[in-house]
């Protein structure tokens, strides 16, 4: 029993607790707070298990923003639930006993938490995460190697080579390989080749090999925009369909002196004062963080929910119209598509340079690996900034409604 | 014995979903039923993410050490491509909140209630008070209204 | 031990003191101010102290200056809300406890 399991089981029964308690409270608003409390304790039970970026996009997402929507969302409907007559609905507990019975009796074949035999962690993790690009990789569409190129030397590591074949189907290597010699069959990858870089000029960064991850530490992030990044760019575009659908559903024609702006705080002298001189680091650490998410945690997400939620709290104290002048509605309806065109559009731009769709490493024909990494971040910015204008939007439609 | 102790931890991701497909089933409130969805989708990512756990594991963060070039791990690391899936599908699941939490709104400014039992009974009479009215049939009422007189639903 | 992690070990215990005691507050008081009031402690103080006592066991310097960076943040961030949630019930009209008039708030 790791470390891992108990932590894991102290939160775990918090978070039970607290999930019940969301179902069975009456109020509305004590259950939407009781909401922002459960994913607090989920975004620790993610650290627990060592995963930062999900833990992160929790917090921000389902502590932040979740919240704002459901408490906007409360003010145009009921505060309290109706009481209903019968405290247990025994058809449903007997609906959802059977299936999680059913679901249990699944678990029984799964391999025990934190084995390092479990097959997810043997079938393609480590050429997945050994991939290369460019040069070595041999698929078509890749351009060239430059002369005096070798691609078994590219792949060694102190001499030791772990050499992976591209033919997904041919494991016979597992048997050979150092990985298996290291008398560990854990997925421990050796490196990377330390050769010289490949344009050594005055004040470019000496870098590693031009791997896969090569300059994208954050290995999440890198299988997010490069691996999966079809995945990303029409996850991308469901948010942008949602702040859409938003509009469509919320939005109404605005009759004249209808101007239904938040007032300003103007009395509350410690809020304001706080909130003026928070609002220019939120947004900058948004930003931070939405760049720095190849090198840790962080990404497009998370810094977009945080660039959100500077413009949010803005517009709480000072007044909507304030936040009009800064980003008026027109624009912030741009931006939204702007992300999506950003994304979709870097893929078109690697494919009018003669690679693959949304294949980045051919941005930078010197170094395939830096041309991942240009790509990654463009992509990023992309997600970042539709997701932080779609938030927006959503705020906005909702704080506009009349009360009914 | 000892294999229970290693998966004890899917049976109380299981229980979570649960208590959230109970919510959604049981509770006639839009709103609860909205967040019990939510309940049950962060089930299923534990679910996923503990599935991504190795023992010992890192997070899988590449990082260069200085003594020795070339970018690896320290030992072993857990599974990202979980942590990617369930990266797209927490922001999946708040995107459907907020489509559904406008709904809820748009319900509430039609029927004037957020409880779903309360819809219904209204849908009813919308219906009944149509007919009475002499609105024509359409195919799919006519039939319905026949099988009612043939024998009791 | 060494001395860094004799000090870790105070502070972080004066923390989870702080904590528990905010926790109890919570549990235990008579109306929603005076709550508010030791929650907020550990918000502010309870955060400082357990951040503090982190820094004396980070290796590298870059973590320090990060983890008594988010300390600060917070020691701002964190009574400001507690002053903006205790604004708000004043200003619906929430009477405060007192021993002659237990009407205030349950």
């Amino acid at each position: 029993m790791n470390a891992v399991v108990l932590i894991d089981t102290l939160l775990l029964i918090l978070v039970t607790i607290t999930a019940v308690a969301i179902i069975e409270v009456r109020n509305l608003y004590a259950s939407v707070m009781l909401t922002s409390v459960y994913s607090l304790l989920m975004a620790l039970v993610w650290v627990n298990m060592h995963s930062m970026d999900v833990a992160f996009t929790e917090a921000a997402v389902g502590g932040g923003i979740s919240t704002i929507l459901l408490i906007g969302t409360l003010v145009h409907t009921a505060r309290e639930e109706r009481p209903i007559k019968a405290r247990v609905h025994w058809k449903a507990l007997l609906v959802t006993a059977v299936t999680g019975a059913a679901l249990i009796y699944g678990t029984f074949d799964m391999p025990r938490f934190g084995d390092p035999h479990a097959p997810i962690h043997h079938f393609r993790v480590p050429e997945m995460m050994a991939q290369t690009v460019g040069f070595a990789n041999g698929t078509k569409g890749k351009q060239a190697p430059p002369e005096g190129f070798d691609a078994r030397e590219y792949r060694s590591f102190n001499g030791r080579v772990a050499d992976i074949p591209d033919d997904p189907t041919d494991t016979a290597w597992r048997e050979t390989s150092v990985l298996a010699q290291d008398g560990i069959i854990v997925p421990k990858v050796i490196g990377h080749a330390a050769h010289a870089p490949v344009h050594d000029d005055a004040g470019h960064h000496p870098h590693p090999a031009d791997d896969f991850n090569g300059h994208v530490p954050n290995s999440v992030t890198s299988l997010l925009a490069a691996y999966r990044g079809y995945d990303t760019m029409f996850e991308t575009t469901v948010i942008f369909t949602a702040g859409i659908s938003l509009i469509m559903l919320l939005r109404r024609p605005r009759r004249q002196g209808e101007a239904q702006v938040g007032a300003p705080m103007v009395d509350q002298a410690v809020l304001r004062v706080v909130t003026k001189m928070s609002v220019p680091f939120i947004l900058l650490f948004g930003l931070y963080v939405i760049t720095h998410g190849e090198l840790g945690p962080g990404g497009g997400f998370q810094g977009g929910v945080v660039i959100a939620c500077g413009f949010i709290l803005y517009a709480l104290i000072f007044g909507r119209a304030a936040l009009y002048r800064v980003l008026p509605p027109p624009v912030i309806d741009v931006l939204t598509g702007l992300g999506v065109l950003l994304y979709s559009g870097t893929g078109a731009a690697c494919l009018l340079l003669g690679g693959q769709f949304l294949d980045y490493s051919m941005l930078n024909r010197l170094s395939p690996g830096d041309g991942e990494s240009l790509g990654m971040t463009l992509v990023e910015y992309g997600v970042g900034i539709t997701v932080s204008m779609v938030m927006l939007n959503i705020f906005n439609q909702l704080a506009e409604e009349q009360p009914t | 014995m000892t294999h229970v102790l290693g998966i004890y931890n899917y049976w109380i991701y299981v229980l979570l979903m649960m208590i959230g497909l109970y919510g959604v089933i049981a509770k006639p409130n839009l709103i609860k039923q909205a967040i019990a969805l939510g309940l049950f989708q962060t089930g299923i990512f534990l679910y996923y993410i503990s599935m991504a756990v190795i023992d010992d594991g890192t997070a899988p963060v590449w990082f260069v050490d200085p003594q020795d070039p070339g970018q690896k791990f320290m030992g072993p690391y857990d599974n990202p491509l979980p942590h990617v899936l369930i990266l797209t599908a927490i922001v999946v699941s708040v995107s459907v909140l907020a489509v559904a939490l406008a709904l809820i709104i748009n319900i509430r400014r039609a029927y004037g209630t957020i409880e779903a039992d309360q819809i219904e009974v209204m849908d009813q009479q919308d219906r009944l008070a149509e007919f009475r009215a002499g609105a024509t049939l359409d195919a799919a009422d006519a039939a319905e209204l026949a099988g009612v007189g043939g024998h009791h639903d | 031990m060494l001395w860094n992690e004799i000090v870790t070990t105070v502070l972080l215990g004066l923390g989870c003191v702080v904590s528990l005691t905010g926790a109890l507050g919570l549990l235990r008081m008579p109306d929603f101010y005076t709550r508010l009031h030791t929650a907020g402690k550990t918000d502010s103080l309870g955060q400082f102290l357990i951040l503090l006592g982190l820094v004396f066991v980070t290796p590298d310097l870059l973590t320090q200056i990060k983890l008594v960076g988010v300390a600060m943040i917070l020691m701002i961030a964190a009574p400001t809300a507690t002053h903006a949630i205790t604004k708000a019930a004043h200003l619906n009209d929430l009477r405060p406890w007192t021993k002659r008039d237990p009407g205030g708030e349950p």
